[in-house]
């Protein structure tokens, strides 16, 4: 494995370690958040630190290549590209879906009392779906006149 | 589409992992030619040409539709 992986291991490292030492010592509303980034960060930094000294091993490298060409195939194939593609799209599709039911049910919601003052939520959800509908249209389009 | 893949491949004694690697395709790319169930692009339908030296069209079987 490359350096460049050895450091963004460490970086991460040390970030969730900063991130601990804030929660530990200072008392925030954001100690939730904290924790989070905190074992993203720790655990993170390990797995990736840990990678690069096995992928390093004098033993391991000739099945690190395979691995990696193995990795450059499956990123390059056409057919899983396309699947790829389509699975997004069906993915967005879904989405959208659940956005819009999302908001007709936080409505519901807060009009019954059983969920009171997410009007914001439903006006973000509603502005959400709005930008993800005109966004997919723009980007189409863009790659409708490039290709 | 139907073609010859799998006959060409088997004649030259390979795998279709084998196959798969010369050609810079995974082996499920492979075994979905071969079945019919994916048609590969121009590019990968010249490449797999290449590879076993015969026209695209002794590979490939297209049926024409008698349109005219």
């Amino acid at each position: 494995m490359k350096r460049k992986h050895l450091i963004t291991g460490l970086i991460y490292l040390a970030f969730g370690i900063v991130c601990l030492c804030i929660e530990i010592t200072y008392d925030t509303r954001l100690d939730s958040l904290l924790c989070g980034l905190c074992g993203a960060g720790i655990g993170g930094g390990a797995a990736m630190l840990y990678k690069y000294f096995w992928w390093n091993r004098p033993e391991n490298s000739e099945i690190y290549q395979e691995k990696l060409d193995q990795e450059d195939i499956d990123l390059h194939d056409e057919r899983k590209e396309q699947l790829r593609n389509r699975a997004g799209r069906y993915a967005y599709l879904v989405g959208m879906v659940i956005i819009a039911v999302s908001i007709v049910l936080f409505y519901i919601l807060d009009a019954l009392d059983i969920l009171p003052d997410t009007g914001w939520v439903t006006i973000y959800l509603y502005g959400y779906l709005v930008v993800q509908y005109i966004l997919g249209i723009i980007i189409y389009r863009w790659l409708n006149a490039r290709y | 589409m139907e073609n010859r893949v799998e006959q060409l491949r088997r004649e030259m004694g390979l795998s279709q992992g084998e196959f798969a690697k010369r050609i810079r395709v995974s082996r499920q790319t492979v075994s979905s030619i071969e079945n019919g169930r994916y048609n590969p692009s121009l590019e990968l339908a010249f490449t797999i040409s290449d590879f076993f030296g015969k026209p695209i069209e002794e590979i490939f079987l297209h049926e024409r539709s008698g349109s005219t």
